[in-house]
């Protein structure tokens, strides 16, 4: 496990999420929350956003 | 070995390290453990103070009068002040490389020591960091982000501790203790974090639209009012914990109290009502359980007690037409069978030129075949799912009555309680502590305690209610809101968002009991290795996070074990967290052994390192903890092994 890694344990919970964007959109807030897990009140409404349209918009 | 490790922590003019000194410290193949060996005061704890000092710019092991008066030294060696004048200032540092074979982060932190007329005067300065990008070492901006992606403030304690002081964490208040541990160590916090973030969105884009009109926006009004009104229900819920787990801690205080009574007979009924507390709990998990177990017993069982009579009167049938032939069926399969082989119906029809007929009559052969074996199947599975209706039902009555016993007991533990209770508010002794006021404040806190759990009951319910209402009225205002193409789109994205919590939530509930699960194994397999006694014990880590060590008569020993076992606990826990762990740091402890006696010496460093190997572990021991048994256990796994040698206030650290 890499030091910026989520925890494997979790990791291995999303993996067996069906929909991929949804797998896709959670390992990457995910791996957003690991990087500010230094900072008690980081940021984050720009990134969710633009990874929320990234993601919502599958083939219907 | 792929975790990061310690490769080399550098001192220089640290405490009683005098000019630079490097500790190699990069561990290879099985050989995963460093020892430092040094007499008390020789600078043991000031190498683990040296890390923390470094990266969190604090000192945290201090040890005044065991490590020979760690105050009376300033940060900067002592005999490099002795070298300067009134207001000269002298620096030092320490510097720490990690990587996982090779250096991949140095980190840096300086600190000046100035003489004054009235003696010494320290400041720390920041951490730095060099990088190794490819070949190249750079300097990092933010070595904060790093540090804290490697080992974050709040979870280095865990990674670095002092194994002497390790008892208390199993000291009075600890299930929060281990439930922080836990939930620190396991990343749960970037879930909690997700879900909190993701309902931030979803309130920020329901905000959007609430600019909705008509019908849309009132029902968009009334689901809001009732999330609020659920919100105000879950903050009392929350005051109310929180007001019982201040009255649990004043009933603590109170029978410390008592315990402490001068009079013997007090303290003897404290003792029995600690005793009568936890058979308390113990018989109402015991009932919970057995409830639980006869729960699912009548799930499976009701079908077939139901259907009994059916069952029964089938079975009768069945050898009924087995008695009068009739079962298996008069057409027999192996009569089909050689019209087959005949090539010739009995209707007089040549199969051989016929395929349909000979099609027709090989699927017929089949057919009866399935039937005659469910038929024979049906014969045996019958008694069977009657037998097995039966045993449930017998198991269900055993429950019960295991359940009314346990029931019965615990009612006369209750009536016991209540007249312990009673006798203590009468007593009157003038000279030991108001025995009879301190009863009465418990019995009053323990009544306040009886209705606050009440009132979360109450709130639970309400809050379950309005839930449904919710569900019911967001499902309502989606279905209108829909109805107008403009609105799809951020409807779409408040479905997406709220998938994605539901997603993380259930994860969050999977991994919480995975990882209470993991840990209370290994914890349950780590103290029975490791403790030195030769009974069995059964390590239980409750939902509440509270830990319990049954002995071989089922009595919950927490509350009365010695520092040396609540050490080995510890360790077994710290152990059992590097299973669940999201970091892969490395490990130092001060004093592993230092409360543990000669046999379980012997088995702590031998089950130890085979716990944690894949981790790099130092351990910072005296020479009575690294006696010539445990050297002979560690031998195989070890590094890298130093001797602190201690002259004259100036350490040295000798390769051995």
């Amino acid at each position: 496990m890499n030091k910026s890694d989520v925890n494997s344990l979790i990791l291995e919970h999303v993996d067996k999420i069906e929909n991929d964007n949804k797998r896709q959109f959670i390992n990457e807030i995910l791996t957003f929350e690991r990087s500010k897990m230094d900072r008690e009140q980081p940021h984050f409404k720009d990134e969710y956003d633009e990874l929320i349209e990234k993601y919502m918009s599958d083939p219907e | 070995m792929t975790n990061l490790q310690f490769l080399s922590i550098t001192l220089n003019d640290y405490r009683q390290y005098k000019g630079e000194q490097k500790i190699d410290l990069q561990i290879r193949n099985d050989r995963h453990i460093n020892v430092i060996e040094g007499q008390n005061g020789a600078g043991k704890s000031n190498i683990l103070n040296s890390i923390t000092l470094c990266f969190y710019g604090t000192e945290e092991h201090l040890k005044d009068e065991k490590e020979g008066g760690l105050e009376t030294f300033p940060l900067v060696n002592r005999d490099r002040l002795e070298e300067l004048d009134e207001d000269e200032t002298a620096k030092g540092y320490v510097e720490i490389e990690l990587g996982e074979n090779e250096p991949e982060y140095v980190f840096k932190r300086e600190f000046t020591t100035v003489k004054t007329s009235s003696g010494f005067s320290s400041t720390i300065g920041d951490l730095r960091l060099q990088r190794r990008v490819n070949r190249d070492w750079k300097p990092v901006d933010n070595p904060h982000t790093y540090l804290n992606e490697i080992l974050p403030t709040r979870v280095h304690e865990y990674f670095l501790f002092d194994g002497e002081r390790l008892h208390e964490f199993f000291e009075e208040g600890y299930p929060e203790r281990v439930q922080t541990a836990i939930l620190d160590v396991s990343h749960i916090e970037l879930l909690n974090r997700s879900l909190d973030h993701l309902e931030k969105m979803d309130t920020e884009i329901g905000r959007k639209a609430s600019n909705f009109e008509g019908e849309a926006k009132r029902l968009k009004n009334q689901l809001d009012e009732k999330k609020q009104e659920r919100e105000q229900k879950k903050e009392r819920k929350q005051e109310l914990e929180a007001n019982i787990a201040e009255a649990e801690s004043k009933i603590t205080g109170i029978d410390n109290k008592l315990r402490d009574s001068s009079d013997a007979a007090v303290r003897e009924k404290q003792e029995r009502r600690k005793y009568l507390n936890d058979r308390l709990d113990q018989l109402e998990d015991e009932i919970d359980n057995l409830k639980e177990e006869t729960t699912e017993e009548m799930v499976q069982a009701a079908p077939i007690i139901y259907n009994l009579k059916a069952l029964e009167y089938t079975h009768e049938q069945f050898a009924e037409l087995a008695q009068t032939g009739q079962l298996p069926p008069k057409i027999q399969d192996w009569f089909v069978q050689e019209l087959l082989e005949k090539g010739e119906c009995i209707c007089g029809a040549n199969l051989d030129s016929d395929e349909k007929k000979r099609q027709h009559l090989a699927e017929l052969e089949q057919e009866m075949s399935l039937v005659m074996q469910e038929n024979l199947e049906g014969k045996a599975e019958i008694p069977r799912i009657i037998d097995d209706g039966q045993d449930s039902l017998r198991r269900i009555i055993e429950n019960r009555r295991k359940i009314s016993e346990r029931q019965t007991e615990l009612d006369n533990v209750d009536v016991e309680l209540r007249d312990i209770s009673n006798e203590l508010k009468n007593y009157d002794l003038p000279e030991d502590v108001d025995v009879s006021s301190l009863e009465s404040q418990r019995s009053e806190i323990e009544d306040r305690i009886t209705e606050m759990s009440q009132e979360i009951g109450r709130v639970d319910q309400q809050i379950e209610t309005l839930t449904e209402k919710i569900d019911d009225l967001d499902e309502e205002w989606r279905d209108e809101a829909a109805k107008e193409d403009k609105h799809r789109r951020l409807m779409k994205k408040l479905d997406f968002v709220e998938e994605a919590s539901e997603e993380i939530s259930e994860i969050k509930q999977t991994i919480l009991a995975q990882i209470r699960e993991n840990t209370e194994e290994n914890m349950n397999q780590y103290f029975n290795d490791l403790i030195w006694k030769d009974e069995d014990y059964t390590v239980e880590l409750g939902e509440n996070y509270t830990v319990s060590v049954y002995g071989k008569h089922g009595d919950n020993k927490i509350g009365s074990l010695s520092a040396g076992e609540k050490q080995v606990l510890a360790l077994s826990f710290m152990s059992a967290l590097t299973k669940i762990s999201g970091f892969n740091a490395p490990i130092v402890i001060d004093t592993p052994l230092g409360r543990i006696s000669s046999k379980p010496k012997k088995r702590i460093a031998q089950n130890l390192p085979t716990y944690l190997k894949d981790t790099q572990i130092t351990f910072l021991m005296t020479d009575e903890e690294y006696t010539d048994d445990v050297r002979a256990r560690l031998q195989n796994s070890v590094a890298n092994e130093y001797q602190l040698e201690y002259l004259n206030e100036v350490t040295e650290v000798k390769k051995v």
